[in-house]
């Protein structure tokens, strides 16, 4: 097969953006909040200034991380027919919701989730085909702060038999989060084998990473969980004015926390999530933009020249309806950054300022085309069908040829996609995509089935939980 | 002799050493302060905000012309007598405790100084005792708290319950990613902004009343 695909930094340009990210290494250096990452980095040769947390990286550091950090990643899953492995050859696809508020598609309101809404969200990733793997969906408020993300995990692993990758920032959320993950799988060695966790660490634009996130990637280094270094400067704002000196800031955040996940344990399996953003200047907030797919598209090509897994791109749109706006902004942002095969793309459930149940399956639809466009297509003797053609001639038709029968079925279909003539579809009730979309939501919700954690694995559970909200309350 | 008009436009256009100087001349010259303040700096800001309403000035000429004045601000604050200065009100602000994000907070504090507010910043992971001090120090007017986390978010209230514990009659402003009007309804703020301009101008109303 023949696939679309697309490299538009040439060599040279990849190179500078390297060779940039060494140099502010070297000369900048990064702002390191965790004594023990520093400890680290200075008996591998950096030079540390303890009393400003901040280290300047030498190259040689640099290139044995990139060498020793494992170029395939598997990510497993509570349910083992949902494991899949990074390895650049296919894209995988995240619910990347944006807790804590909901845009309610039902009522229109936006308002804080709760745990019914998050529920809600686990099942419907759940028996979505395209889903792959999920973040959070919201933040129950009324969870004790240091239980949040140890919860989240729990409440995600409950729900849904796929993927999860959440939040971590402190050592302690690290080791309760790794401990109930182990009961579930089966063990730690089991859990090293088969992480069905994963941690993000989102690093402080320009140049920061934060004491407590840091403690806790080094706990999941040396468990041999995978951690994605999220770095997320903004152009103009957290970063200089310009795509190619953002991706530098990206670039240099994501190397520095390379090296400290590969001292902390060497063949520690990370990928790489380059959030290049651009905000609005007139109120400073982040902002969906052209931009924003082609710097990812680039530190992808990056990427690629270190061979590292990358979590990046996908379907974003700062809508607050189930309307056109939506459409088209998830449309335009997902596939040209699947040009480059992103391992894992993200943006499903995601809709303006906060999660959407609802859109869910508009997600899925639109990769699901992506995903038919990416394919490509075969020219073969048996596809250029030249028998076939002069067969049928001229004036003929081939919709009763044997070819047609073996082939036919290869072309896309749409799932909830309308297509029909106007008096059929006025027929069927004249439904809007919003309206198709909430009806396919409530029919998901009534009839699928998440299969559940069993119950002695969920006793354990209840001890560890337990012992935490002792330990951190 | 330096004219002011001159300092005014040094101001819009964000020349922050050029103020400085000029700043610094006009005081050399013997020049009124209060009348450098009012008809340089403060008339320049007072352009800034007009522009910036008008959809001509964004944050980075907003931030740099704050910068600017601030320059002209510094050497003349010293000369300024108990009284000359109209301050709009005083602020004390901080990130909630856990959380290290500050450039929220950096961008409001920088438009507050530049709309002619006092602002003291606590830093950040500032705990309820941290902003209590600094409000009963500086006899604040305002505090503004502001949090990029959802898990820090929640602290908020931890603060606003520890000024009002204190008998401190302060208002108080909240901001960050996941805040809303909803949350700050919630735990008894007086006021919400989304960004930092239109910060400014519930600052403004907040101190009034």
């Amino acid at each position: 097969m023949s696939k679309p695909s697309i490299n538009f930094l040439s060599q040279n340009e990849i190179e500078s953006i390297h060779d940039g990210s060494l140099k502010v290494l070297e000369r900048t250096g990064v702002k390191v909040m965790s004594k023990q990452a520093l400890d680290l980095l200075k008996k591998a040769g950096a030079k540390v200034d303890y009393v400003n947390e901040r280290v300047t990286i030498p190259r040689n550091l640099v290139e044995e991380a990139l060498e020793m950090a494992p170029k395939a990643v598997k990510y497993a899953a509570r349910n083992p027919k949902y494991d899949f492995v990074l390895d650049k050859k296919k894209s995988h696809f995240c619910a990347t919701a944006n807790p804590p508020l909901m845009i309610d598609g039902e009522t229109g309101e936006c308002r804080y989730s709760t745990a019914e809404d998050i529920i809600d969200c686990l099942v419907v990733a759940d028996y979505l085909n395209h889903v792959d793997m999920v973040w959070p969906f919201g933040t129950d408020l009324n969870v004790p702060g240091p239980m949040l993300h140890i919860l989240d995990m729990y409440t995600a692993l409950l729900h849904t038999g796929k993927h999860f990758e959440g939040d971590t920032v402190t050592t302690a959320e690290a080791k309760y989060q790794l401990e109930i993950a182990a009961a579930i799988v089966g063990g730690k060695e089991e859990l090293k084998k088969r992480p069905i966790i994963s941690m993000v660490i989102c690093t402080i634009s320009p140049l920061m990473l934060d004491g407590g996130m840091t403690d806790a990637s080094i706990e999941y280094a040396r468990a041999g969980v995978p951690v994605v270094i999220y770095p997320m400067p903004a152009v103009g704002q957290l970063s200089p004015a310009t795509m190619a000196g953002t991706m530098v800031v990206n670039t240099a955040e994501f190397l520095a926390g390379l090296v400290i996940q590969e001292l902390a344990s060497p063949g520690a399996p990370v990928a790489w999530a380059p959030s290049c953003g651009t905000v609005n200047y007139k109120t400073g907030r982040r902002k969906w933009s052209p931009e924003s797919t082609l710097m990812s598209l680039g530190v992808g090509q990056l990427a690629r020249r270190y061979g590292l897994p990358t979590q990046r791109g996908g379907l974003g749109s700062s809508s607050k309806l189930l309307d056109a706006q939506a459409g088209y902004q998830k449309a335009i942002s997902l596939i040209p950054s699947l040009l480059l095969t992103p391992d894992v793309a993200g943006g499903i459930a995601s809709l303006g300022p906060g999660t959407c149940l609802e859109i869910m399956v508009i997600d899925n639809e639109i990769i699901d085309y992506a995903l038919r466009y990416l394919e490509g297509l075969e020219v073969n003797d048996d596809t250029l069908a030249l028998d076939v053609i002069d067969k049928v001639g001229p004036g003929g038709h081939f919709l009763g040829e044997k070819h047609t029968l073996q082939h036919f079925r290869e072309g896309w279909m749409p799932e909830i996609t309308d297509m029909e003539t106007f008096e059929v579809w006025q027929g069927k009730g004249s439904k809007s995509i919003a309206q198709i979309a909430k009806e396919k939501t409530r029919e998901i919700l009534a009839t699928h089935k998440v299969e559940p954690i069993p119950q002695d694995i969920q006793n354990e559970v209840s001890k560890i939980l337990k012992k935490a909200e002792a330990e951190l309350l | 002799m330096v004219d002011l008009t001159k300092i005014k436009d040094g101001v819009v256009g964000g020349e922050v050493d050029e103020v400085g100087e000029m700043v610094k001349k006009a005081v050399e010259e013997g020049q009124e302060v209060k009348k450098i303040l009012k008809e340089g700096l403060i008339a320049g800001m007072a352009i800034v905000g007009d522009k910036y309403e008008r959809g001509d000035f964004f944050l980075p000429e907003m931030v740099i012309a704050a910068t600017a004045m601030k320059q002209g601000l510094k050497i003349l604050s010293p000369l300024l007598k108990q009284g000359d200065i109209e301050s709009a009100g005083t602020v004390v602000l901080g990130t909630a405790k856990g959380d290290i994000h500050d450039i929220g907070k950096s961008i409001v504090g920088t438009m507050l100084e530049g709309a002619g507010f006092m602002v003291t910043d606590v830093g950040v992971d500032a705990g309820p005792d941290k902003f209590v001090e600094a409000a009963k120090e500086k006899n604040a007017d305002l505090i503004g708290i502001s949090a990029l986390l959802t898990t820090t978010m929640v602290g908020m209230e931890d603060v606003i319950k520890a000024l009002r514990g204190a008998g401190l009659k302060a208002r108080v402003m909240i901001g960050g990613a996941s805040v809303t009007q909803e949350f700050a309804d919630k735990i008894g703020a007086d006021g919400y902004a989304p960004d930092a301009p239109s910060a400014v101008g519930k600052a403004k109303e907040l101190v009034k009343n």
